[in-house]
């Protein structure tokens, strides 16, 4: 099976061709088919090669399709590389890209853009594979610039509304500055390494001493790629904007995997953090503060989709605490569940959306409870699961994160349990004031509710399940388990290992860690219950006076106005004066008196052309005797 | 030889056919024979014994290539041109004309004596003058006719006078042996280089070359428009592949007295051709002006004196011509549909008939020299060839002659996808295989110059 992984990334990009070349022609059935079905396929395969793995001795494969550029000592091949890694990432890629192309069936089905829709998708899904399966930085790279131009077409996808064409030049131009980092550290690898091949890298790395300058300046560019793929501060700002596509694209692209790919990165680069601790104690602050920080803001939205929104952002930041404390498996781990629970509860907040015929401000839900049973069930489950109650899957993943966290240093934990109690309360928060109590729309929305479409329940169900159990395939020692995942991964982190020291925590320590942190949770939980459920409380509307630090929580803390007036005005005001000066002034009447002076020119020429032969003759002739003047004597 | 054989047969029963009354088989049987002359004279691929009549030709693998450019452009240019030989009763005439001109062209690539030279440019020469009048009720075709003729023997009578120089100095006119002439004799006569001097005079001219370049959009402006398209193509290989053998072979020890001139002319002709056609508002004229500039890129190669040179020159005179030829059949098409070729008539081809617009597009392009098409291939590799024993202020010239053209190759371009209109132009049918052919060939030889260039 290994040796058809070519055909994983192939049948997206089939799908994507097939379906943006011949759009117009096709039913808005066959469309939604072929690109789920491209989907399906891919993850057949991905499944074959995951239990060949799994089974098999052989636990790293390469395989090269072709040479792509050769230039002096410079060589890349377009070649994939199958590990433990990658086929994890192939499996939430294809298995959770999959479940949402089937409810994008269901939800865009009213969309003119259909087919369009589906061939962004895919080409999303292409994009996104190639960025996990190369085997070189390059390869990575291409795949990392594809998902953000697919991610950028689909958070405009209703590009009739300007807002949302700008939320998508937010995202793509927010992300130019993360892939500068990107790559210069490419570049910068090249040059000290030389090569771009994660093999090559890896094993010469290994000889370097630890915190070697040019190792930390390498990780610390690839980390800013990370920032802005993967909305860390200070690159967060543009996820939240980009919760303008249609839900499914925030679920897929993100939530689920795209935004993950900055953590697959640095998974992928262990060994050169490894070797650069002053980086990953960088990558786990910067992680904690953005875990803390989204999470505070995601606590007075009023937008279910931005709540959500803040609160990936957040779940984000764990995942690269969870890097920057040398848990790689645990950061894996948690990008695995995250991706579950929160592909669920993007897609349980578009059912709700495509319910209440598009609204989004949960102030004006409530009592979706007996209209939307599944919905609310699997919502449920999503929502349980990311606060991180056992047995379901967030407790396990954040609780590893945390343990980590806690014996590299105890205040990075603090910080942790404070975003998990936050993510608790906001999440109980949307939970209640969207199903719970009385309807609060108009009667007109009230007289439409109703459940999705089969197509549409069906992931929810599957990503419900997965998001209750999917925690049992990283259950620590601790409680008696014995970390499937961790033994699985063990082949691409070993190498870390030895580099890295890590402490070890008691069990008793654990279970200290492990009781406190439920204990608070099931009190904010409570909290949350009492305030939403019981009291009924709603949030109050824009007008209404808030106090000065909630006007601040709910504003995000004017970090865009922050960015706007840092950043962007002084940036505008600068290109005016180049553009006055230098386009205006220099460069264009450079070239339009290089025009005029070719026009000039030929008009003089063409009047050369009198059209009597015997001037041509004359000019013949002066022009000979000019030659045979300057040749013969 | 084989192909010199198979078309003056093909002109000889083109003059038959209106006495045996076969006319209406004529153009069909012309495109077989063309067909079968190509295919024969690939047989003649590292032919041991290529050369024929006491070294009077010679078809030695660089003639054998352009023989093959002459004739696949002789045969896009019959599915161009088949309204040329109907609505007439000369068709017979032309047709034999035409053929009897691509003997000229083929003795023009072949010779091995320079008498062959001249009766080659002769044959070629006369069969064009008497096709430039072809529209006998037309003036400007008469005007045309009279010019290129009055002209066309001014300049032929300095190559036979150079000829006759080079004869008097070296006492041969085999080309090998004005070689060893020059080689046994380093301090040659002053007759001998005055005839350089003077036959390179008489092929500036027959290429179009400046200043000798100012019958050129006259005549295509007045011939027959299937005439002029036959001049641009097929006359200026035959008459490049005739200099560069002439130069490369015989003179190429002499080089340093005739490069600099030669360097001359070829960058007044670049800027001239190019600038020129910056203002010109009919499309013939102005492929007649791009016709010049590009003589001056072909001279290129003949400085450049090495094997490169030659075989660029081959790749880079067929994209020409496939590029031109297919350009013309459009000017053809929308002469045909609006009554002229004024830039303005190509104000919205796109909605009149997609092919054309995509197929003069495509030409466009190539002749531009825009990436990844034949026609820039083929500037690199002169460029190339060029540079490698040059310095290379004479390819930046070319490169801004490039820049300049841009400018009139694409206000066609936009001129066609400007404006909507209504009105469909209908094509024949062998203006649409003319046309889909030239694309796919320009499209592949640039992406695969190796088709040409890796056959030596």
């Amino acid at each position: 099976m290994k040796e058809l992984v070519w055909l994983v990334p192939l049948f997206p990009l089939i799908g994507f061709l097939i379906i943006g070349l011949f759009k117009n022609n096709f039913s808005k059935k066959l469309a939604g088919t072929i690109a789920s079905g491209a989907i399906l396929a891919s993850f057949t395969v991905s499944l074959g090669i995951f239990i060949e793995l799994l089974s098999g001795a052989e636990k790293t494969f390469t395989y090269t399709l072709f040479d792509w550029i050769t230039s002096g000592d410079f060589s890349v091949a377009i070649a994939f590389l199958v590990d433990p890694l990658s086929s994890i990432m192939l499996l939430i890629i294809t298995g959770v890209g999959f479940l949402i192309h089937l409810y994008s069936i269901g939800y865009m089905h009213d969309d003119e853009g259909y087919a369009k829709f589906f061939s962004y998708l895919n080409l999303f899904v292409f994009f996104m594979l190639l960025l996990v399966l190369g085997n070189n930085y390059l390869l990575m790279f291409a795949g990392w610039e594809g998902v953000g131009l697919a991610s950028y077409l689909l958070i405009g996808f209703w590009f009739k509304n300007q807002s949302y064409n700008d939320a998508a030049k937010k995202a793509f131009i927010v992300n130019r500055i993360g892939d500068l980092g990107f790559v210069l550290g490419i570049i910068l690898i090249f040059i000290t390494f030389g090569s771009i091949n994660y093999a090559d890298v890896f094993g010469s790395a290994m000889s370097h001493p630890s915190n070697e300058p040019v190792i930390v300046l390498i990780t610390l560019l690839l980390f800013v790629g990370a920032m802005g793929k993967s909305a860390q501060i200070p690159l967060y700002t543009w996820l939240p904007d980009a919760m303008a596509g249609p839900t499914p694209v925030s679920a897929l692209i993100h939530a689920a995997t795209m935004v993950t790919a900055g953590v697959y990165m640095i998974a992928r680069s262990n060994v050169l953090y490894s070797l650069s601790p002053t980086t990953l104690t960088i990558v786990a602050i910067v992680g904690a503060v953005t875990a803390v920080f989204a999470a505070t803001i995601g606590i007075l939205q009023n937008d279910i989709k931005k709540v959500l929104a803040y609160s990936t952002v957040s779940q984000l930041g764990y995942m690269f605490l969870a890097m920057g404390v040398g848990a790689f498996t645990g950061g894996i781990f948690h990008l695995a569940t995250h991706a579950f629970f929160k592909a669920l509860l993007f897609l349980g907040a578009g059912s709700v959306i495509h319910a209440m015929g598009g609204e989004q401000d949960i102030r004006k839900m409530g009592g979706l409870k007996k209209y939307l049973p599944i919905t609310y069930m699997t919502f449920l489950i999503g929502t349980i699961a990311i606060s991180g109650i056992p047995p379901f899957s967030g407790f396990f993943s954040k609780d590893e994160i945390l343990a980590h966290a806690f014996a590299a240093n105890p205040l990075l934990w603090i910080l942790g349990i404070a975003g998990s109690i936050m993510t608790a309360f906001y999440m109980f928060r949307l939970f209640y004031l969207t199903f719970s109590g009385t309807f609060r729309g108009t009667e007109h929305q009230k007289h439409h509710l109703h459940e999705s479409p089969s197509t549409m329940t069906i992931p929810l169900i599957v990503l419900a399940v997965l998001a209750a159990l999917a925690g049992f395939i990283g259950v620590p020692e601790v409680l008696g388990g014995s970390h499937l995942l961790e033994h699985f991964l063990d082949p691409v982190f070993e190498d870390s290992k030895l580099i890295l020291f890590t402490n070890h925590l008691s069990h008793s320590t654990e279970y200290m860690l492990m009781g406190t942190a439920v204990g608070i949770l099931i009190l904010v939980i409570l909290f949350a219950r009492n305030k939403y459920f019981t009291n009924n409380e709603i949030p109050k509307s824009d007008e209404d006076k808030k106090s000065v630090f909630a006007n601040l929580v709910y504003n995000k803390y004017y970090v865009d106005e922050i960015y706007d007036a840092i950043i962007v005005k002084p940036l505008d005001f600068l290109s005016g004066v180049f553009f006055k000066f230098f386009e205006l002034k220099g460069i264009d009447s450079i070239v339009n008196s290089t025009g005029k002076l070719v026009i000039g020119l030929s008009d003089t020429f063409r009047r050369l052309q009198t059209g009597h032969v015997g001037f041509y003759i004359f000019m013949m002739v002066i022009s000979i005797v000019a030659i045979l003047f300057f040749n013969l004597i | 030889m084989k192909a010199l054989i198979i078309i003056s047969c093909l002109g000889f029963l083109a003059l038959l056919a209106e006495i045996l009354n076969f006319k209406k088989h004529l153009y069909t049987l012309t495109l077989l024979g063309l067909t079968v002359a190509l295919g024969a004279s690939f047989t003649e691929w590292n032919s041991a014994m290529p050369s024929y009549l006491n070294h009077m030709v010679l078809f030695d693998n660089y003639s054998v290539a352009f023989i093959g450019v002459l004739i696949i452009t002789a045969i896009l240019w019959f599915l161009m041109a088949p309204s040329f030989f109907k609505d007439d009763t000369h068709t017979a005439d032309k047709s034999a004309l035409v053929l009897f001109a691509l003997v000229g062209a083929i003795c023009m690539v072949s010779y091995h004596n320079m008498t062959m030279l001249f009766i080659g440019i002769e044959i070629l020469s006369i069969c064009m003058y008497v096709l430039a009048g072809s529209n006998k009720k037309d003036l400007a075709s008469n005007e045309s006719a009279m010019k290129y003729f009055l002209m066309g023997a001014f300049a032929t009578g300095f190559l036979l006078m150079g000829i006759a120089f080079i004869y008097g100095a070296t006492a041969s006119f085999d080309i090998f042996q004005i070689k060893l002439y020059l080689q046994n004799n380093p301090a040659a006569s002053p007759l001998f280089y005055t005839g350089i001097m003077l036959m390179l005079i008489g092929l500036a001219f027959k290429i179009s070359a400046a200043p000798f370049h100012f019958w050129a959009p006259d005549v295509y402006d007045g011939a027959p428009i299937q005439v002029t398209s036959f001049m641009a193509t097929i006359v200026k290989t035959a008459a490049i592949a005739a200099f560069f053998k002439l130069f490369s072979t015989s003179f190429a020890a002499a080089s340093d007295t005739w490069s600099t001139t030669l360097m001359w002319l070829t960058a007044i002709t670049i800027l001239v051709g190019n600038i020129t056609a910056v203002f010109q508002n009919d499309i013939k004229r102005m492929l007649a002006y791009s016709g010049v500039s590009h003589a001056g890129y072909l001279m290129l190669a003949i400085l450049a004196m090495n094997e490169l040179g030659a075989h660029s020159l081959v790749y880079y005179t067929l994209a020409y011509s496939i590029a031109t030829i297919a350009a013309f059949a459009v000017v053809l098409a929308v002469i045909n549909a609006k009554g002229n070729s004024h830039f303005d008539s190509f104000l919205g081809l796109a909605k009149n008939n997609r092919l054309l617009a995509v197929a003069s597009t495509v030409s466009m392009l190539s002749l531009a020299g825009i990436p990844p098409l034949a026609g820039f291939f083929g500037k690199y590799y002169v460029f190339t060839a060029y540079l490698q024993n040059h310095s290379p202020i004479l390819v930046l010239i070319a490169l801004s002659g490039s820049a300049i053209s841009i400018y009139y190759y694409f206000r066609l371009i936009v001129n066609m996808f400007k404006f909507e209109s209504e009105e469909k132009i209908a094509l024949s049918y062998s203006t649409k295989v003319l046309l889909v052919a030239s694309v796919i060939l320009t499209i592949l030889l640039g992406l695969m110059p190796d088709l040409i260039l890796g056959i030596w």
